[in-house]
């Protein structure tokens, strides 16, 4: 739990930090940054709200004053708040129609008010609404990502990559973190316990502080997105150099002359590119009727610019 | 600026018939190919070659814009720096000779292979640029045959190849360390020029975005 309150305030901290370096740009008051960034502000206030102990706590305090268990009601406004941005700045990008899951939602946020209304208990409150929300991220995010994949929005360079990776996982993580803490209120509702710490939700929790460390990357500056692919152009490297040992050994034995990898910088880029250079300049000397050089051919014709390049490359399979 | 002579029959077929078309070329657009007796004592404002500098003290001296890079804009910089007429010629080259630079009495020329993609010309021209701008010696070629008919037979054409090591077989073993040495520096120079392009455009990109794409469909 503790570990849960730090790791919130880091994340708060790190969030002021941002807010106050975006209010500074005249962009962040425009459509759609504005709309953006509010919707992660969103998010990250319904990660502050998510945990039991901590709905308890703030319910306790409110408590006197109201008698609605209002903490929990304002923490399941704010995730189902999310959701329906989420559709609508997709159904604003590429024009898909989400009526159907709106209507599904709108009667799942019916179901959370009358919980709200009907129940007597903390803990039974909790676990129903766990299931609903569950419910909801399942109709909501498994729409969004349908519509993506068949809009085939895929990413077309790093920084884009970058976002795409870290969402998935905030994206992974919150749907199995919150799949978990479902699964533990229902086991938890058939037997009638009033516990509601155990070990799968400790572990749906831990998911939760993964999502939100990705969620606190997503909101960095792009440059800092960027230094998290070195693992990935690491392995992209490998693959290029692969493919170029590979070429190599198949043209007839002539010296790398000017590719030689010892004489190679140690940056990264530098060697990216010089490894793509060196496949350029030595595949037209693979047999006219090996596959490869086809493929690498038709690279060749089609890219636009290195990363596109880069990118077809190492989906070659040899 | 030093030179290597050799004889045009020893290049392979190949560079042959690309030496032949680039001279065609040339002569077709009113450029004489010098000899080597005619060729300025002074190339680049100096006498003494430039091996001795360091390719980071190159791309000092050179103090090029990386964000404002285009061929055109990097030709005439380098143009202005060795205080030579340069031109770019994209060329139907063979698959065998990626790019050549030729020196003739108007100025030198570049050319480079336009069936090739915009990456690799890219890094071609940059390459052949580097020996220019290192002062790096030049291939001496004895025209013989259809060759000296066109140029003449007393003319040698001055120029360096960006081909596969083909020609090190005709080098002596002293000029052939010379000329693996400077290919290697002129193409480390070409990849160290194109990184700072690459990283400089990025940071450019980086920080007018500066993170505005949150969630899907990030473009």
């Amino acid at each position: 739990m503790y570990v849960f309150i730090v790791a919130i305030i880091f994340w708060w901290v790190n969030f002021v930090v941002r807010i106050v370096s975006h209010s500074r740009d005249p962009q962040f008051w425009r459509m759609p940054w504005m709309y953006l960034w509010l919707n992660a502000y969103i998010i990250g206030l319904y990660y502050m709200l998510s945990h039991y102990f901590i709905l308890v706590q703030l319910e306790s305090i409110i408590h006197p004053v109201v008698e609605f268990p209002i903490v929990s009601f304002v923490a399941n406004i704010l995730m189902f708040l999310h959701l329906f941005s989420s559709l609508i700045v997709i159904q604003r990008e590429i024009s898909i129609n989400f009526t159907t899951t709106y209507i599904l939602l709108i009667v799942l946020f019916c179901l959370i008010l009358a919980n709200h209304l009907l129940s007597n208990s903390n803990v039974d409150l909790y676990r129903r609404n766990s299931m609903i929300i569950f419910t909801s991220m399942i109709v909501a995010g498994g729409n969004l990502f349908s519509s993506l994949l068949r809009h085939n929005i895929l990413p077309r360079n790093q920084i884009e990559l970058a976002h795409v990776m870290w969402y998935l996982l905030c994206a992974f993580c919150i749907s199995l973190g919150h799949g978990l803490i479902a699964l533990n209120s229902i086991e938890g509702l058939l037997r009638f316990t009033q516990v509601v710490e155990t070990p799968l939700q400790t572990v749906g929790y831990a998911l939760n502080m993964v999502s939100m460390f990705a969620l606190v990357i997503m909101v960095q500056p792009d440059d800092i997105l960027f230094r998290t692919l070195y693992p990935i152009r690491l392995w992209q490297l490998h693959r290029l150099q692969r493919l170029q040992r590979f070429i190599q050994r198949n043209i007839h034995p002539m010296e790398f002359i000017r590719n030689n990898q010892e004489e190679q910088t140690n940056q990264l880029d530098a060697r990216i590119h010089a490894t793509v250079v060196a496949i350029l300049d030595y595949y037209p000397y693979l047999e006219v009727t090996d596959p490869l050089r086809r493929k690498l051919w038709q690279i060749e014709q089609n890219a636009y610019d290195l990363e596109d390049m880069l990118w077809h490359i190492i989906r070659i399979q040899i | 600026m030093t030179y290597v002579s050799i004889i045009d029959d020893q290049l392979e077929p190949q560079f042959n018939r690309d030496l032949q078309y680039v001279l065609k070329w040339l002569d077709a657009n009113g450029n004489t190919v010098n000899s080597v007796s005619y060729l300025p004592r002074s190339v680049g404002g100096t006498t003494s070659t430039k091996n001795d500098q360091t390719i980071e003290e190159m791309l000092q001296e050179l103090n090029f814009d990386y964000t404002r890079f285009t061929l055109k804009n990097y030709i005439d910089h380098v143009a202005a720096h060795i205080g030579r007429h340069l031109e770019l010629v994209p060329f139907d080259l063979s698959v065998a000779t990626t790019g050549m630079c030729v020196r003739t009495k108007n100025g030198d020329f570049i050319f480079f292979n336009e069936n090739r993609h915009r990456l690799l010309q890219e890094h071609i021209v940059i390459h052949e640029t580097a020996h220019l701008l290192f002062g790096h010696q030049m291939l001496r070629i004895k025209m013989t045959g259809e060759l000296a008919d066109l140029v003449g037979s007393d003319v040698d054409v001055v120029a360096r190849l960006r081909t596969y090591d083909n020609i090190s077989h005709i080098l002596d073993e002293a000029s052939k360390l010379v000329d693996s040495e400077q290919e290697r520096e002129a193409e480390a120079f070409a990849r160290e020029f194109l990184t700072q392009v690459q990283v400089n455009k990025r940071q450019e990109v980086l920080k007018d975005m500066r993170n505005s794409r949150l969630f899907p469909p990030f473009n």
